[in-house]
Parts: C-alpha cells; sequence; structure tokens
C-alpha cells in the first residue's frame, strides 16, 4: 500500500506539472478537479476511489489527460475490479491519446492482478478494448503478447480482438496471427481469422498464400479471413469463385460463405450459387441456400426452380432451409410451396413450417386447402393453419370438419393442429373428443393429448381421461396417465384407477401411473398396499419402482417399513440404493431405523452409502443419533468429505448423550479420522462427561502429531470458562 | 364534433378519456409524434427470473433462424421477427471487488442498466434503465412517459447486503430511483382511459366500479360523433378497438377480490386476477392497448420478482420456481424448468400475436414498428451465471431493425451493447450506453 501511495503522489505531481505547462493559472477550476480527483484516486478507501475513477470518467478530457500517469500506475497496483473496469473505459475514452497506458495495459494483460475467474477474463477483454482505441501504438505490444508463448489462451483471443479493432494500423502483427491459422483451438482460428480480415489489403497476399496451404484447416480459414475482408481485388476474387469447385467440401462451404460477403455482383454471383445449390454435398448445399437468404434476396427469385428440387429431394438440413428460403419469396411463395407439398415424396411438415411465415393472407387459401383431393396437401394446410398467428377465428371449425377423414394420418395432422391452437379450439372440443374412440390406437393417444390441450380444466375433462386408462392399448393409457399428472391436485380423484394401472403388465404404463401416484405425496396415502403388492413381483424393477414412490408419498408409507427391512440385504445394488434413500423420507423416528441406515452406512457400494448418508439427512436433527456411524464411514479415506460434510449440520448442538460411549470407543480406532472426528464431537458435547473428558487425556500420549495435537485442543476448548466442562455449564445443562 | 379528426382525439365522457387507434379517416394519414407518417418505435423489456435451462434455449448455429429450441417453440409464428443471442454478458451483475452477493439482486439490477448495483441495504444505486432513457427522448409525445408493470408483489428481503429492491426493480428513471412495477390491472387500465378525463373524481369513478357500468358507456357519445365522420372500414376498425377495451375492462371487472391472506389483516387490493395465467395476459393487453392509441411507448413488465419461489400447478407440479432453478443437473427438475421457461414465452407469444393483429398508419402491424427485449438477468439459475445470458429480440423497430436471426456474439459481448443498439435503432442519440463497448454488429438494418 506504501508503495501504492507513492506512486499515486508521484502521479499527482505529473499530473500537476502538466496542468500548469499547459495552463497558468494555478487556481483554474480544471487544476482544482486534477487535485480534488488524483486525491480521491489515491485514497486507502475503496469507495472514494470507486467514486474518483466514475467522476473521473464524467469529467473533461484534459482532467482526464492529466490524470493519465496516475491512471497508468493504479493499473498496475489498484486490485478493485470496480475501479479498474472505470480506468479501462476512461483509457478508451482517451483513445490515441493515452499512448503512454500502454505497457500498464499490456501488464494487465500479461497478470492475473485484478480480479479472478469470470470477473478477470472481464477484465482482460475491457484492457484489450482500451489498446484496441489507443490504435497502432498498441499493435507492437500487442503482436509480442501473441507471440509470447507463456501468453494465455484466453488473453490470445483478446489480443488477436484488439488487433482486429486495430485494423490496418496492425500490419506489424500479420506473421503471428498468419500461425494462428489453422490452430487447434477453434476460439482462436475465429479470433485470427477476423483480425486478418480486418487488417485487409496488407494481409490479402499473405492470406492468398496459405489459401495453398497443405493443411485444409488452414486454406479454409484463409478462405474465410479473404472474405471478411470484404475486398474485391480480382486476384481474391478469382481465388474464391476458384474455391467453390475445390474437392474439398469444406472449402467450397468457406467459399461462399465468403462470396456472401465481399458483395459481388448478383450476376457473377448467380452461375456460382446455382452450381452451390446442385452440390452433391448437404453442407455445401446450405451454404449456398444461407447466401441467398442471408446475403443476397434479389437472387432468390432466380433460384426457386433449384430451391424447388431441393426441398422435393426429401427431408433434410438443406430441405428445410430451402423451404424457409422459398417462404421469403413474396406472392410468389405459397402457391410453390403448396405445389412442392402436392408432390409425392416432399416433406410435409417442413413445408407446412415455411408456410407458417407467410402468415395471416396465406390463411383463406389455406382453408380452401383443407379440402384438396390429395391427402398431403390437406395435411400440410391443416398443420400451417394450427401455427399459423393471428388465429383467424374460422379456423377451429374448419379444421374440426377435417377430423372425420378417412386418412388416419391427415387426422393425425388435423388434432395437432386444433393441438397447437390450444384453449382457442375450446369451441370444436366435442368433436375431438368424439376421436377418443377412433379405431386408430395412434389417433386415440393424439385425441388424449389434444383434448387436454384444449378443453377446460374441469370433471369432464378428467372423466375423459379417466376412461382412456382402461383403453385397450398401452400407449393410450400412458397419455392419459400423463395428461392426468399435468392436471396436478385435480387428478387425485383419480388415484383409485390410476392404482389400478400399477397391476398393468406393460412397464411404461406401470411407470407412468407410479409417477402420478408420487405427484401427490402424502395425498396419496390410499395407494401404498397396492405399492406394496408391486415388492411381490418377481422383477427387481418393480420393487425399485415401487420403493421410490413409496418414498415420495412420505410419512404415509411408513406401514411400509417392515416389508422394506428384508431389501436392506437385496443382492440388486439399485434396490439397496432405493430402500436405504427412501427410509430417511418417511418420517420415522430415528431409533427404529438406525439399525438399518447403519448397514447402509458400511455398505460395499459408495452409492449405497451416499443414499444411507442423504437419507439420515433427511431425519433432520434426530439424524445426529446415527453419529457414530456417519463417524465410522470415514474410516475409508475416499468418504472422508462426504462424512464431513454431512457431519457439518450436527456440530451446532453436539453429540446426542446416548451415543457417548460409542464415541469414546471410536476414540480408539485404528483410523487418525475417525480418531479426530470423535475428538472433535466429543468436545462439543454438553456436559460432557468425564470419562469421556479422561479418554481424550489419554491420546495426549498418541503417537500421531495431529491427534496429540487435537486432544490438547478439544481439551483447552473444554476447559475454558463456559466451556462443556464447567460448572456453570453442567449446571445449565441440567436446569 | 367540431375539431378536425386527428389521432390527437380522446373519445372523452365523465371519467373517460380513451386513445383512438389508428383510422385512415384520420387527416393526413399522420399519427401523433410520428415523423412523416411513419409510426412511432414502441420499446417493450420483459424480465423473468432465476435463469433458464440453457441447453433447450439457444439455437443451434448462428444465421437465418430456421430451427427454434424447443423454449422458443411457441414463437415459431414470429420466426420472421425474433432475434435471438447467444454469448451476451452482464459483467457489471458480478461482484467486482465487493464481497459476496447472490447474483439476483445485482442480475435483475444491471439487466436493462448495464451499470453495477452499489452494495447496499438501504441507498440503492445503479443507473438509468434502457426503457427510462427511451421514454426521457420521446417526452412529452405521449400521454404517459411510461408503463411499468408486474404480476407479483413487490416486497423482497435484502440479501448478501444488497437490498431487496434490486431484485424488485428493473427500470431505473435515474441512478437512485427506482420506477416501481404496479401489479393491479385496473390501477393501470383506468391509468391508461381515464387520466385527463373529464370530471374525474373518486366518485365518479366509485359509482362505476360500484355500478360495474363500462369506462365506454361514458365516451359513448363522442364516440357516436367519431363513428359517424370516418368510414365504413374504420366504423369497423372502431367497432372492434371499444369492443377489445371493454373486454380487457370485463376481465379485470370479473377478477374476484382475494381474501385476506391467511394469518394476517393484509388484503390484496381487489382486480388483482386470483388466476396468475390470467393474470399475465391481462398485462399484456393493457400494453398492446396502451401501444396501440400511442398513450405510451416505453413499457417495461417483471413477470415475477428476481428469486422469487412462485409456483405453477396448472403446469402439473407445485414446486417453487427458485428452489427449482437450484437444479444441481437434476433431470426431473430441469423438465420442470423447461416447462415454466416455455410457459413464460408462450405468455410472450400471445402479445406477440396481439401486436401482430394491430394495424398501423402505413398498413404494418404494431410488431413491425415495436421492439421487444425478453431475457433474464441470470443464465443458469443453479450457477447464478451472467455470461450467456438468455435474451431474445421480438420486432423490426419500425424497419431500423434486422430479423430473424440467431447472433453468436464474442465471448464477453456486453449485453449494454445489445440495448445500445436497440436505443440507436429507436432513434435516441447515444453512443454508449451503461458498460457497453459498441454496437451489436448485425443488428442493424
Amino acid at each position: 500500500m506504501a508503495r501504492n501511495v507513492i506512486s499515486n503522489w508521484a502521479g499527482l505531481a505529473i499530473a500537476v506539472c502538466l496542468l500548469g505547462a499547459a495552463n497558468a493559472s494555478f487556481d483554474s477550476p480544471a487544476q482544482t478537479d486534477v487535485k480534488r480527483l488524483a486525491e480521491g484516486l489515491s485514497d486507502s478507501g475503496v469507495e472514494a476511489r470507486r467514486t474518483a475513477a466514475k467522476a473521473v470518467f464524467e469529467a473533461d478530457k484534459s482532467v482526464r489527460l492529466a490524470l493519465l500517469p496516475q491512471i497508468s500506475e493504479m493499473l498496475r497496483t489498484d486490485k478493485d475490479g470496480q475501479v479498474r473496469l472505470c480506468l479501462f473505459d476512461i483509457v478508451t475514452g482517451l483513445g490515441p491519446e493515452a499512448e503512454q497506458a500502454v505497457p500498464a495495459l499490456l501488464h494487465s494483460l500479461r497478470t492475473n492482478f485484478g480480479g479472478s475467474r469470470t470477473e478477470k477474463l472481464h477484465q482482460d477483454y475491457r484492457a484489450a478494448i482500451a489498446l484496441a482505441a489507443i490504435g497502432k501504438p498498441a499493435a507492437t505490444g500487442l503482436r509480442e503478447l501473441l507471440a509470447d508463448p507463456a501468453t494465455k489462451v484466453n488473453v490470445r483471443a483478446e489480443t488477436m480482438m484488439a488487433l482486429g479493432r486495430i485494423g490496418k494500423d496492425a500490419e506489424v502483427a500479420i506473421p503471428e496471427l498468419l500461425t494462428f491459422l489453422g490452430h487447434s483451438d477453434a476460439r482462436l482460428r475465429e479470433e485470427a481469422i477476423v483480425a486478418l480480415g480486418s487488417i485487409g489489403a496488407a494481409a490479402l497476399e499473405p492470406l492468398t498464400e496459405k489459401a495453398r496451404d497443405a493443411e485444409p484447416r488452414t486454406r479454409v480459414d484463409a478462405i474465410d479471413a479473404l472474405g471478411r475482408s470484404l475486398t474485391q481485388d480480382p486476384k481474391v476474387v478469382s481465388i474464391l469463385i476458384t474455391s467453390t469447385e475445390d474437392p474439398s467440401a469444406d472449402l467450397r462451404v468457406a467459399a461462399f460463405r465468403a462470396l456472401g460477403r465481399i458483395g459481388l455482383t448478383n450476376e457473377r454471383l448467380l452461375p456460382l450459387v446455382q452450381r452451390g445449390l446442385q452440390d452433391d454435398q448437404e453442407e455445401v448445399v446450405r451454404a449456398a441456400v444461407d447466401l441467398i437468404m442471408v446475403q443476397r434476396h434479389p437472387l432468390l427469385r432466380q433460384t426457386l426452380p433449384y430451391l424447388m428440387r431441393i426441398i422435393q429431394d426429401g427431408d433434410s438440413v438443406s430441405a428445410r432451409r430451402a423451404a424457409f428460403a422459398v417462404a421469403e419469396s413474396g406472392e410468389d411463395a405459397l402457391p410453390l410451396l403448396l405445389d412442392a407439398l402436392a408432390a409425392p415424396e416432399s416433406p410435409v411438415e417442413l413445408i407446412a413450417e415455411s408456410l407458417v411465415l407467410l402468415g395471416r393472407e396465406a390463411t383463406p387459401r389455406l382453408e380452401r386447402e383443407l379440402d384438396s383431393p390429395n391427402s398431403r396437401t390437406r395435411r400440410g394446410a391443416a398443420l400451417a393453419l394450427g401455427a399459423i398467428r393471428p388465429l383467424s377465428a374460422e379456423t377451429p371449425n374448419k379444421l374440426a370438419e377435417g377430423l372425420d377423414d378417412a386418412d388416419p394420418e391427415v387426422r393425425g395432422a388435423f388434432l395437432k393442429a386444433l393441438g397447437d391452437i390450444g384453449p382457442r379450439a375450446r369451441s370444436v372440443v366435442s368433436q375431438i373428443r368424439r376421436l377418443l374412440n377412433d379405431t386408430n390406437a395412434a389417433t386415440r393417444a393424439q385425441a388424449v393429448n389434444v383434448l387436454f390441450l384444449c378443453s377446460a380444466r374441469d370433471d369432464l375433462l378428467l372423466n375423459d381421461l379417466i376412461g382412456r386408462l382402461s383403453d385397450s392399448d398401452s400407449s393410450v393409457q400412458i397419455a392419459a396417465l400423463d395428461r392426468l399428472r399435468a392436471l396436478g391436485p385435480l387428478s387425485r380423484k383419480a388415484l383409485p384407477e390410476v392404482t389400478a394401472r400399477l397391476e398393468s403388465d406393460d412397464d411404461d404404463v406401470r411407470r407412468s401411473a407410479a409417477e402420478l401416484i408420487a405427484s401427490h405425496g402424502q395425498g396419496a396415502a390410499e395407494a401404498v398396499p397396492s405399492l406394496v403388492r408391486l415388492l411381490d413381483r418377481p422383477e427387481p424393477e418393480n420393487w425399485v419402482l415401487a420403493i421410490k414412490t413409496l418414498a415420495r408419498i412420505g410419512r404415509p408409507s411408513q406401514s411400509a417399513y417392515g416389508r422394506l427391512e428384508p431389501l436392506m440385504a437385496s443382492e440388486h445394488d439399485n434396490v439397496r440404493e432405493a430402500v436405504f434413500q427412501a427410509i430417511g423420507s418417511m418420517g420415522l423416528e430415528a431409533d427404529t431405523v438406525r439399525p438399518g441406515l447403519a448397514r447402509g452406512l458400511s455398505d460395499k457400494e459408495s452409492n449405497v452409502r451416499l443414499a444411507a448418508m442423504q437419507s439420515v439427512q433427511r431425519l433432520g436433527p434426530q439424524g445426529v443419533l446415527l453419529l457414530p456411524d456417519l463417524i465410522r464411514v470415514a474410516a475409508d479415506p475416499k468418504e472422508l468429505r462426504s462424512v464431513e460434510r454431512a457431519l457439518r449440520r450436527f456440530e451446532r448442538r453436539g453429540p446426542d448423550m446416548r451415543s457417548m460411549p460409542e464415541l469414546i470407543a471410536l476414540l480408539g480406532h485404528d483410523q487418525e479420522a475417525v480418531q479426530l472426528l470423535a475428538i472433535r464431537f466429543l468436545a462439543l458435547a454438553q456436559p460432557i462427561p468425564d470419562e469421556a473428558i479422561a479418554a481424550i487425556e489419554r491420546l495426549l500420549d498418541h503417537s500421531s502429531e495431529t491427534v496429540r495435537k487435537k486432544a490438547e485442543e478439544a481439551l483447552q476448548k473444554i476447559r475454558k470458562p463456559g466451556g462443556p466442562d464447567t460448572p456453570a455449564a453442567k449446571s445449565g445443562n441440567a436446569a | 364534433m367540431a375539431e378536425r379528426l386527428t389521432r390527437r382525439v380522446v373519445l372523452r365522457g365523465m371519467g373517460a378519456a380513451l386513445g383512438l387507434p389508428w383510422m385512415e379517416s384520420f387527416a393526413g394519414r399522420a399519427r401523433a409524434g410520428s415523423e412523416a407518417g411513419r409510426p412511432p418505435v414502441r420499446m417493450c423489456y420483459w424480465y423473468v427470473p432465476n435463469g433458464v435451462h440453457l441447453p433447450t434455449w439457444f439455437p443451434e448455429k448462428p444465421g437465418p433462424l430456421v430451427d427454434l429450441p424447443e423454449t422458443l417453440k411457441p414463437l415459431s409464428f414470429a420466426r420472421g421477427y425474433l432475434n435471438t443471442f447467444h454469448g451476451l454478458t452482464h459483467n457489471t451483475a458480478l461482484t467486482n471487488g465487493d464481497s459476496e452477493g447472490c447474483g439476483h439482486g445485482q442480475g435483475a439490477a444491471s439487466f436493462l442498466t448495464g451499470a453495477q448495483a452499489y452494495k447496499t441495504q438501504d441507498a440503492v444505486r445503479v443507473g438509468i434503465s434502457a426503457d427510462q432513457l427511451y421514454a426521457q427522448h420521446v417526452a412529452g409525445k405521449t400521454r404517459l412517459p411510461s408503463l411499468e408493470l408486474g404480476c407479483e408483489s413487490a416486497r423482497s428481503g435484502n440479501a448478501f447486503g444488497y437490498s431487496g429492491t434490486y431484485k424488485t426493480h428493473i427500470s431505473w428513471r435515474a441512478a437512485t430511483s427506482p420506477a416501481p412495477y404496479e401489479v393491479n390491472p385496473k390501477i393501470v387500465f383506468d391509468r391508461l382511459f381515464t387520466q385527463g378525463a373529464a370530471k374525474l373524481t373518486q366518485s365518479t369513478v366509485a359509482d362505476r366500479d360500484y355500478y360495474r357500468r363500462s369506462i365506454i358507456d361514458y365516451a359513448l357519445a363522442d364516440a357516436s360523433r367519431v363513428r359517424s365522420q370516418v368510414s365504413k372500414a374504420d366504423q369497423r376498425k372502431l367497432d372492434q378497438y371499444l369492443t377489445g377495451v371493454r373486454e380487457v375492462e370485463r376481465r379485470i371487472q370479473n377478477s374476484a377480490k382475494p381474501a385476506p391472506l391467511a394469518g394476517t389483516d393484509f388484503e390484496p387490493p381487489g382486480s388483482i386476477p386470483e388466476d396468475f395465467d390470467e393474470h399475465l395476459r391481462v398485462m399484456c393487453d393493457l400494453m398492446v392497448l396502451a401501444f396501440q392509441t400511442d398513450t405510451t411507448r416505453a413499457s417495461s413488465f417483471m413477470v415475477t420478482k428476481e428469486a422469487t419461489d412462485r409456483n405453477y400447478p396448472w403446469l402439473g407440479f407445485t414446486d417453487g420456481h427458485h428452489e427449482l432453478s437450484h437444479h444441481g443437473n437434476e433431470e426431473e427438475k430441469n423438465r420442470k424448468i423447461r416447462e415454466i421457461d416455455r410457459y413464460h414465452i408462450s405468455i410472450l407469444a400471445y402479445m406477440t400475436e396481439r401486436m401482430m393483429m394491430v394495424e398501423e398508419a402505413d398498413g404494418s402491424n404494431l410488431l413491425d414498428n415495436s421492439m421487444v427485449l425478453y431475457g433474464s438477468g441470470i443464465s443458469d439459475g443453479d450457477r447464478h451465471d451472467h455470461v450467456n445470458l438468455p435474451v431474445i429480440v421480438l420486432g423490426k423497430g419500425g424497419g431500423n431493425l434486422r430479423s430473424g436471426q440467431h447472433i453468436q456474439c464474442r465471448t464477453e459481448t456486453p449485453m449494454s451493447n445489445l440495448l445500445l443498439s436497440m436505443l440507436q435503432a429507436a432513434g435516441v442519440p447515444a453512443e454508449r450506453f451503461g458498460d457497453s463497448t459498441m454496437p451489436l454488429p448485425g443488428l442493424s438494418v
């Protein structure tokens, strides 16, 4: 701190001299400001420095310049994050005139000074922004930082960002930047590409060299950087055009990306894009479509036939993008997309998604297409209408008319559309309800889901869902169970029927039923007997399902505890884990569960031990009875940390007096970690029995220095006034 | 009606003052406060607390928004209006030298200010928020400078030495002046449709409330006069508008008055819907009406306060939001968080659709002329991160904003850069905002 103060006062002296040279009047307001702010910046109180730094940021430029030496010094010494961020901003605001701050800013980037983790990363960014604002005078220092092998990855990235921001004045760093093309770190590659592109003209020659590099990734990066240079230099354009025919698909993709940026005329671009759209590699086609969508909407009309061909080729990433591109082509889009929809093998869902982009203007035509003789068109039109917003008032009724379609796929599309509309399709719920009895199971399951989305959450819906629990198809039952669960407390009325599903032969039905039962917690007490019966089935998976559900029901499942006890010795690890996990959630007395949990705490499997440990925690304050059992687990060095975590909650109230003999016995354990924990907790006892003190005293002769030391500390604590061994404490506790 | 028919016309009556939506019959097709007949830009800022489930929030790749992630799917119909972002950071939400903080208060405080919250229990200080800066920019052009709305009580305790005020305010009129949000839709409705009314007295309002009469009844004479002066199409539009206002008013009137809180003598004010979903939707409707009638151009909406433990039983579970946000990577908790996120987005989709239905003077819709920012000041609720913030923007800002894209921002990009870009697109002559370093590339047209 002394050095800090001296430096700051030196800065003040320089500042005053500078101001004096600039302005002979010693009483000018600016000089007063400088003095006041310099004092604030060198204050030992952090709030004063923060306030001063903010004031400097707001002050006149002359004041900021006068204080620059002090600011530069502070960047090397001040550790407060808020002060530093403000200083970076001050330097950034001064731009090239803050050249003298360059060494301090580079120092900030080189060191970990002024913050940790996320805060430090952001300070590096701010320091780099300040260097970029200074510009050319910072370029050499940044280059050296980049070339230094000791520079960290994030600092390298920030350095390159700064060089890119400096632009053409950073050409001195081109050789270093080029070494990052093709780098294994994607972030560094990207920063180098952007920086080299921003430097522009001076980087073009070396980049064209790199575009012929033997390493494919380096070539791709060089092409990307050329694109970012935004140049139309004939040599560069020629390389980019040639690269669209390179054998490497990655290079062709990069070439289209670059061509999209540099502003080539549509006439020159069109044949290249048309060829790209016919490329045999998916990613190249996608790059060509992206070029049209992002950069060149005028090319859209001229490439529509190609885009339509891509769509009709089927469901793929490029087909999807092509469909979205066509949707942006204006008034032609609707008939084109409808034609595509009608074509055999075309991807109905994705064309429907792109039709949605046309908005409500497309609604009247799509409503007419709901009666199309082509089933694909009916499907696509329905799906699109379900998602178009604003919603037309007529749409739900029009869609409901299609629910009787002979084709189950079409019925499915109409149903989905109504589900997408949700509660606003409430007027047609009766038509949806009819499909609960459809001959097709998939349609019935879908009807369950759509009914849930469109109906009021009332008893009628509840009864509809309960009715489907006896459906002949398990997928319909599962849909009904899942939707009942989503009804929340309302579905409690369905518990008898749901509980009966625990007897189902279908694993998924039983699982969904159990999940629903568990979601009601204690309110599902009536399901306990059925869950216990599930334990009689031969498959361990059913036992785990039943145990976990009982655990979530909690206290009402206490009657099942006797049935769980034998499972503590199960040969299946997952069964034992589930049992020991459950015990703590059933609201049982610690005395009752202690023998079982103690067994779990000494299980051979660590995840079972962990489950038992978590159960002890769930017992709350009562869990203290298991303190000796928990301490014994620490005999395994791997468990020491989790034991210490579990014990933390008992530190305040100390051990239960019933545990004292066991804790005293643990002082003689052969593992030091166990002995130390026993000492710690015995010392917390209120009051501490004399035999415990005597046992700890015997440890003063122990062979382990750590044990001797901890025993000594414990005895000091016990004997100090107010400690557990004092008469006052003993009488207080007795009272 | 003697006066010339313009957007400045307000339907007045005893205790009523209804602004009008744009109609083609307005003189010169120009609207109040607009330049050369262009509709004004409206700015709306939404806040959701506790972060989101990030894996289903961000689109996979930068570029055109073809595939929306699961959480944002309810906005599919408005994909062309949507911008999503990855990599935005609010460094000012970190402690930056202060001793520990929980991140909730700082996240909310920095969200629209880009400023560092001063660690204090009472003397709060952060910075002016983007909505309030815009409100100052358009001051005097609308009846209300701004609207600040919320759907949960603004009471919150201090935490880690930070005032609870930080958790309940995203709008700040100045560094030391938080702008409290209104949770009662009736108060908002009255503010929109009675301020500036003739003979506005307490008894007028009380009579109207007691007899459950509509505000439109009082403005009927003016409405009939306007109706007689406009085209057939405008008559239909006026009827639709008044029906819309009446519908919102009816929903507010029908909101049951909740019983006093158990064990207390606190009686919540009337007309706050008991149904949270309805509460959210009616607040959205009020914002749309306020924008539609050009009653205000700046609004903020704190869906719930930061660190809230509100539950969402209609989604099929009753766990508290904050409790779930500390998911510890448990799949079940993550699933529930995803459902809450998607539900919030579905409410945003509701307002988006309403905005798309409002026709503006030049044939565009309200969303074409708006910017709606939605997000949280925390990214992962379990880690209380402030990097890769979940933020999206809807709307085209009067044609000043490119949309329909996922923008991959460079690591460490301040979210203030986005706030700055939006302000600039709305015509605010700001070169810097909060801790911005430059406008966000790729957003302006």
